[in-house]
């Protein structure tokens, strides 16, 4: 009886564990299957590095290039990383440097209570605030990359500042003491000895963050204006991830339209898995 | 002073003033321009009016919101979890260990319009189970998944392994111990991890657009119909125009008031049964 | 005297790396063994190898055969193994539950249903761990508010519950205090009545004060096993008696 209970169980998790993976494999599968048959009409480079996106013939020739969708997800990512990290860290060094422990026990949910905001909350009040100001700005429609970095640096905002403030807490329980034993003020110490050690950390969890920034769809898809146009600051563009949100519903299934939003997710799933190897190699290296 | 101490003094208490001020001016601005909106009408009706939201309320998809987590929770913390349970208590073979950690990490970053892809043309089409809940929920399962595994696997690492193998010194097989040390010692984490997970779901929007959210539906009956739910919903009142501002702001309040509601919970969860083994 | 337990060149590596090599030694009943040796000589291996809880560690593997009572535990169950060789680890772990069900976990798995049964095994293996007195009234009070001294004994007792031939202990006493380990010490001795124990200990005085044979390891290898006497008196090997007069720590 015990034994067989002991054997029931195991089962149990030997094959969900494995449906489990089963199930996942299968949708990269599934993902990648659906993507080919884009290059049998279109080649790889015109795919990847064509800017023309006319997926249906109304006027001339039908073309898929999605060079500016790929340039827009990563120079909106960069944008929002570059400024999420500014603010990520200097949260990061109060919560672990200057907030006691009963402190941070209600600081870090309060965080992440950010990271809980669904995105199309977030898109919401982009559109009604972000936007709005930036018609007043003299911007036309007030959908620009600049207004979807500002949204997505602050969905970023919890996740570095979490990562971050968790490394620096270890390196300043390791180093703090020490310093301050020497007559070195608390604040000169986090300065010159703290944060040059969590730097290799502090690396990590952006590159995590890139790979967050690029997947999201709705926040950015509300604000960024939708124009297949080269990424600027102050000009309106599009996400790889707002094409397929936009185009999925009308694209008529198996033609080369379908096909071609399945290969705009495929490049973006290669993007990501790119940065999650990097990620596990840089850890091996660095950290080892 | 120094120049250096002195800037990264004004640098933290800067950026967590920021961070503050954001945090609260989001929630407080939704609840501000919501709040008049919240009425028990508006809670317990269906929409209607010409345009999509101009009169009624959002009933059917404060419902809809609620089956779509539901399902997204079963289908995904279940497998989740004992995928935890496998690769830090059964499984010895660090190959087979890096594999599934692989497969799981590259899951948790393929962005969710791609599993709503995945769903559509997999689910909704090739298995015809049409648009549905079902669908759905299954894409939801899936992006949630990696998130629920991650954290029970932590939660599982963190608890002192002499414990467990006291258990195993007792004679006691592994299935006694997993359900009488470890799930209960790991109980809060793990149901923390559920609730946000399941907020996670809640609020997104991208897998469901093609699988089974829809504009209009009364309070669904079985899983295999399509219904209302909360994000699509104030997306649609968006993406129509400024005719049914006041009923988005409702809804936005909805989702907040939701989402500030289990993040407390899964909080509070999580804390009070962590003590149990932590402090001795 | 019949040993209970005998290893034959017993060896074990961690991912390759030996960590015990070519270990020969024999257990007898109704006596403290002492393993001693410097930090880092498999001596917590060893032990880990006894009750065969090693092979749940990924990388580990074991050679060599361990014989109890003339039989071969890698030809019996694990789950049989482990209960008539129980383990207590060095820092206390007692699972976050009551005392009373610390006690109990073991029984009910066995099957042990009836509650005045329950209750009288809990008292017995409590009185044993000298515990008893202290907590009597407090049965379903939560384990982890005990203190670190009582929450080793009460590890102690709950190894005895499932009635082991032999009990393994792992440095029981190097995360206590002097009067805590002096209360396990003098237990201890009490407990060789009923049971066999072997205990790791890097504390020399200790071995000299409980132990009747003591086997000394350095770099996973067993360079002395001898009854406790002769080892302290008269040792053989070079090493061993740079050991005991402190020179590795």
């Amino acid at each position: 009886m015990r034994r067989w209970k002991n054997r029931i169980f195991s089962l149990l998790v030997y094959g969900l564990t494995a449906m489990t993976v089963l199930v996942l494999a299968f949708v990269i599968y599934f993902i990648v299957k659906e993507a080919l048959p884009t290059f049998q009409e279109v080649s790889v480079t015109d795919f990847l590095f064509g800017q023309r996106w006319m997926p249906i013939a109304y006027t001339g020739e039908v073309s898929f290039g999605i060079f500016n969708f790929i340039m827009a997800t990563l120079y909106v990512s960069f944008l929002a990383l570059a400024m999420a990290i500014l603010v990520g860290i200097g949260a990061a060094i109060f919560l672990s440097c200057v907030a006691s422990e009963r402190m941070r026990g209600i600081l870090y949910p309060f965080v992440d209570l950010l990271a809980g905001i669904p995105s199309v909350i977030y898109g919401f009040i982009g559109l009604v605030i972000l936007v709005k100001y930036f018609i007043r700005a003299g911007i036309p429609t007030g959908s620009c990359v600049l207004a979807a970095g500002i949204l997505l640096a602050i969905m970023l905002l919890p996740f570095l500042v979490s990562s971050c403030s968790e490394t620096m807490l270890k390196v300043k329980e390791e180093y703090l003491p020490c310093a301050e034993a020497m007559g070195i003020s608390r604040w000169y110490a986090i300065a010159t000895i703290i944060l040059p050690a969590s730097w290799k950390n502090i690396m990590m969890s952006m590159i995590l963050a890139i790979g967050r920034a690029m997947g999201e769809t709705m926040a950015v898809m509300m604000v960024i204006g939708n124009a297949n146009l080269f990424p600027h600051l102050l000009g309106k563009s599009e996400s790889i991830a707002s094409v397929i949100a936009l185009e999925m519903g009308t694209a008529v299934v198996g033609s080369t339209h379908y096909h071609a939003l399945y290969a705009a997710g495929m490049v973006l799933m290669i993007l990501l898995f790119a940065i999650n190897l990097i990620i596990t190699i840089l850890r091996e290296k660095l950290i080892g | 002073m120094h120049w250096q101490a002195r800037l990264t003094k004004y640098w933290a208490y800067l950026s967590m003033g920021l961070v503050t001020a954001i945090i609260l001016f989001l929630f407080g601005y939704v609840f501000y321009r919501g709040a008049d909106t919240i009425s028990w009408e508006f809670l317990t009706q269906a929409p209607s009016g010409a345009v999509l939201g101009e009169e009624g309320g959002i009933w059917p998809a404060i419902v809809g919101s609620i089956c779509f987590t539901a399902t997204a929770i079963v289908l995904g913390s279940i497998p989740a979890i004992a995928t935890a349970l496998y690769m830090v208590f059964y499984c010895k073979n660090r190959r087979i260990k890096g594999l599934i950690r692989m497969v799981v990490q590259c899951i948790s970053g393929i962005p969710s319009i791609v599993l709503g892809l995945f769903a559509y043309s997999f689910l909704v089409r090739d298995l015809a189970w049409g648009r549905c809940i079902l669908s759905s929920g299954v894409a939801l399962a899936i992006m949630i998944l990696p998130f629920i595994e991650v954290r029970a696997e932590k939660t599982f690492h963190e608890l002192p392994p002499q414990m467990v193998q006291s258990s195993y010194a007792l004679g006691c097989s592994r299935w006694y111990t997993v359900w009488n040390i470890i799930l209960p010692a790991c109980k809060g984490e793990l149901v923390s991890g559920i609730i946000l997970g399941g907020c996670y779901a809640m609020g997104a929007t991208a897998p469901m657009i093609f699988t089974g959210a829809v504009a209009y539906a009364s309070v669904p009956k079985s899983l295999m119909e399509p219904a209302m739910a909360l994000p699509m919903h104030l997306y649609l009142l968006l993406a129509q125009g400024t005719t049914s501002m006041d009923t988005a702001y409702g809804t936005a309040f909805v989702m907040m008031a939701l989402i500030l509601l289990s993040n407390l919970l899964a909080t509070i969860y999580a804390r009070r049964s962590q003590k149990k083994w932590k402090v001795s | 005297m019949e040993s209970i337990m005998t290893l034959d060149r017993v060896g074990a590596s961690y991912d390759g790396k030996p960590a015990l090599e070519d270990i020969s030694m024999e257990i007898f009943p109704h006596s403290i063994t002492a393993i001693i040796g410097p930090s880092g000589c498999g001596k917590s291996t060893l032990l880990r190898c006894m009750n065969g809880l090693l092979k749940e560690e990924s990388g580990a593997a074991v050679s060599g055969n361990i014989l109890l009572k003339g039989q071969d535990i890698v030809k019996m169950e694990p789950e049989e193994v482990r209960r008539r060789v129980g383990l207590v680890f060095q820092t206390p772990s007692p699972f976050p539950f009551s005392i009373y069900k610390n006690m109990t976990y073991a029984l009910r798995y066995y099957g042990v249903k009836d509650k005045k049964e329950l209750d009288r095994q809990v008292k017995e293996k409590l009185q044993m761990a000298g515990l008893y007195d202290e907590v009597a009234q407090e049965l379903d009070k939560s384990a982890h508010k005990l203190s670190g001294g009582q929450q080793q004994r009460l590890c102690i007792a709950r190894a005895l519950t499932v009635e082991p031939e032999i009990l393994l202990l792992d440095e029981p006493c190097s995360a206590l205090d002097v009067k805590s380990s002096s209360v396990i010490e003098k237990m201890l001795t009490q407990l060789k009545e009923k049971y066999t124990i072997v205990i790791v200990t890097h504390n020399i005085a200790q071995a000299r004060r409980i132990s009747d044979h003591v086997a000394f390891l350095f770099g996973g290898k067993l360079i002395e096993f001898a009854p406790a006497k002769q080892i302290f008196s008269q040792p053989k090997e070079e090493e061993t008696k740079a050991f005991l007069e402190g020179i590795y720590g």
